[in-house]
């Protein structure tokens, strides 16, 4: 996906947000969560549940993505805006047919992202359990 | 009872009860810590690009460096090794989580890191950054931690 601000249209605050869990290094399976690393690239894809569904979002890991033993961490994107992560509603260049994609911008330079990133982590539901063991 | 599998990083002696108090624990016995920490970065030194299937780039070689040199100087016995993390812009993070109280090292660049101290049943939220050669500013960190997981 792109790293450079798109500018797309921010996604609507009640939006459900999908947040792809593909690195077994993210997912610390003992307190069954997702770790923080999985939000302090700069930016990062999502998918928006109300326009693929949550099978749309498995379809997308298992065969857009190849990661069929990943998981799916959901999110409000309005309690993320307040965690100064920002969602626009933009097309993923790696997948353009992908009508669902968000990319979220993470205010890196603010004094406070890592603790955002914790916050965010925390926040997050665990709408299908990775099996990175599988 | 079925058989518990044991990790040897992580054994610890139990905090001192009120009913016994002449000793309690002063720190870990983690006698492979050094080896664990660097096999784990020579794992994610073979990380390839895109290992997050959604274009990351591969860890960056220096951050790895850092990272390691930085384990190699701090005490011995200090705490159990840390969760070893990849982040998708191609830096890492150390992570020692226990029950709801954590710190994180994340590796911004070869020569910062940003620390995470993070205790919200105690209010703790603190973050800042400091050179990634201060084996003293790590050590104090690592003690905070250590010290919450014995009190």
């Amino acid at each position: 996906m792109s790293d450079v601000d798109g500018g797309g249209p921010p996604v609507a605050n009640h939006e459900i947000l999908l947040r792809a869990i593909t690195s077994s290094d993210w997912w610390v399976e003992d307190e069954r969560r997702v770790s923080s690393a999985a939000f302090k690239n700069r930016c990062f894809s999502v998918n928006v549940e109300s326009i693929c569904g949550l099978e749309g979002a498995l379809e997308h890991l298992n065969t857009i993505l190849d990661c069929p033993h990943g998981g799916l961490a959901s999110f409000e994107c309005g309690e993320a805006r307040r965690l100064s992560f920002d969602a626009r509603h933009e097309q993923d260049p790696n997948h353009p047919d992908n009508i669902a994609h968000a990319s979220v911008y993470g205010d890196r330079s603010s004094s406070r992202r890592s603790r955002n990133a914790k916050k965010l982590a925390r926040l997050c539901s665990i709408v299908h359990v990775p099996n990175f063991n599988g | 009872m079925p058989p518990v599998t044991i990790d040897p990083a992580r054994i610890s002696t139990e905090p001192h009860s009120d009913s016994f108090h002449s000793w309690g624990p002063i720190r870990y016995f983690s006698p492979n810590f050094k080896e664990c920490v660097s096999s784990r970065l020579k794992q994610l030194n073979q990380l390839e690009p895109n290992w997050d299937c959604e274009g990351a780039t591969a860890i960056n070689r220096h951050v790895i460096a850092a990272a390691d040199r930085l384990a190699q100087r701090l005490p011995d016995h200090i705490i159990f090794p840390p969760a070893v993390v990849p982040i998708s812009n191609g830096t890492l993070q150390f992570e020692w989580n226990a029950d709801d109280y954590s710190l994180e090292f994340e590796f911004e660049s070869p020569g910062e890191i940003r620390y995470l101290k993070w205790d919200p049943e105690k209010g703790v939220e603190e973050e800042d950054s400091f050179p990634a050669n201060d084996v003293d500013q790590a050590t104090a960190l690592i003690e905070w931690f250590t010290s919450r997981m014995f009190n």
